[in-house]
């Protein structure tokens, strides 16, 4: 989907077409909810920063501005509320004293298994390579390696510097690859 | 640069992510750093991994029903607006129906038009005042007239043997010559008795101040009030319809 067709989309949505902004969210949600399972590892967490992502597109659609491109502010907001979901869950976390990963997967067990395999492959594997990553860094991580967006569109994403993606960006392939490497090693024994 | 420096550079292995000169500098120090090299063989093997991540793509289960949801949780929220504003405007003509609203809104806008007007009038009022006050300290200066009744109540007051009516007009004096007749010292007497605000009253009347009886400008100054004899008159008679008398 072009630039100008998404505007001319958010044009129609602006003026509450809602079956033109229904074309956008068949469109866009696989990226947000890619973007928000990768980082968050919680398949209905994904889900529900999804549903939450295009709600807050649509009702804040006016402030919208056109001269800036539609993903960057879609994943500004999704990476908002991932961020937003991350402390949640870790305030729940502290309550129960439940690992959110282990509960998800159990219920993901239950439909169907392909999909299961792999979600559950790529969980895990997050979850053990992000896991002494900061939130920052992690989100700065996804958006590059596996969303495969520059430093500038981070930056603007996270509303941080270049610097600061770059430093971020840094320290999370450097962890990641060092543990990849450590896993080659170990399994190469 | 040192080897360390060198190896931070190779994680930022993506296009564009390194300047020419970084990219340039890293590739001489390769060909002759094996432990780099050897970084970098690492690095790209992790790369490897990562890449198998980077296509192992989250599934999204029956993404039709998550576009169902998201769809009809918006169409919720866009109802719930609209209910909540149908609902303040019915709230508000609800509360407009009962008699006592009714009364105290009315009660409050007479009250704040009629303050409104009231300041408006008072205003006016005070702007008037002003400038007739304005208007007659320009007249005091130059015209008798303008002075206050109680003022001119104490220079006229036919019981004050003193006073300057009596002593000028009722005598029928027409000219200062008619003065003759009164003796200079009951002219001194006279002037000595008037007070400070007489004399003030004076001076606004014949334009000169009464500083003793021997002021040459005196008959001078007397002449002039001669001059307004019949207005004074006039004036004095509507204080005192029956001074003649």
């Amino acid at each position: 989907m072009n630039e100008q067709v998404i505007i001319h989309i958010l044009n129609a949505s602006k003026k509450g077409d809602s079956t033109a902004f229904r074309k956008l969210v068949e469109y866009f949600q696989s990226y947000v909810f890619s973007l928000a399972m990768r980082f968050l590892g919680n398949e209905e967490d994904a889900k529900d920063v999804t549903q939450e992502s295009f709600i807050r597109v649509w009702k804040h659609l006016k402030k919208y501005d056109s001269k800036s491109k539609f993903t960057t502010w879609l994943y500004k907001i999704v990476s908002n509320l991932c961020f937003d979901r991350l402390k949640t869950n870790a305030r729940r976390q502290n309550i129960f004293s439940q690992n959110d990963f282990s509960m998800m997967h159990e219920k993901a067990d239950d439909s169907n298994l392909e999909q299961d395999a792999v979600n559950t492959e790529l969980i895990e594997t997050i979850k053990n390579l992000a896991r002494e990553l900061t939130p920052q860094q992690r989100m700065v991580f996804v958006l590059n390696e596996f969303q495969e967006l520059d430093i500038k569109e981070i930056a603007k994403i996270l509303s941080i510097s270049k610097g600061s993606v770059k430093s971020n960006l840094y320290y999370a392939r450097k962890n990641i690859r060092d543990k990849l490497v450590m896993i080659d090693k170990v399994s190469g024994e | 640069m040192k080897c360390d420096e060198y190896q931070k550079l190779l994680h930022f292995n993506r296009p564009g992510e390194l300047d020419e000169s970084q990219s340039k500098m890293l590739e001489e120090h390769l060909k002759v750093c094996e432990r780099c090299l050897e970084k970098q063989y690492e690095i790209k093997k992790a790369d490897a991994a990562i890449t198998r991540l980077r296509e192992m793509k989250p599934v999204l289960s029956e993404p039709a029903k998550l576009t169902n949801e998201i769809m009809s949780k918006i169409e919720t929220s866009a109802q719930k607006e609209e209910k909540g504003f149908n609902k303040l405007i019915d709230a508000i003509l609800d509360l407009l129906t009962l008699y006592q609203v009714r009364v105290t809104l009315s009660l409050i806008t007479i009250f704040l038009v009629g303050t409104f007007l009231i300041q408006q009038v008072f205003v006016l009022n005070q702007v008037t005042k002003l400038e007739n006050r304005i208007a007659s300290g320009q007249a005091v200066s130059n015209k008798y007239y303008a002075l206050k009744s109680s003022e001119l109540a104490s220079i006229f007051d036919p019981s004050e043997p003193r006073s300057l009516v009596n002593v000028l007009f009722k005598k029928d004096v027409k000219s200062s010559n008619d003065l003759i007749y009164l003796k200079k010292s009951t002219v001194k007497s006279w002037i000595k008795k008037l007070d400070k605000k007489e004399n003030k009253i004076l001076t606004s009347l014949f334009g000169k101040k009464f500083l003793s009886p021997e002021d040459n400008s005196l008959l001078e100054a007397l002449d002039k009030a001669f001059a307004k004899k019949n207005d004074i008159i006039d004036l004095y008679t509507k204080q005192f319809p029956n001074w003649r008398k």
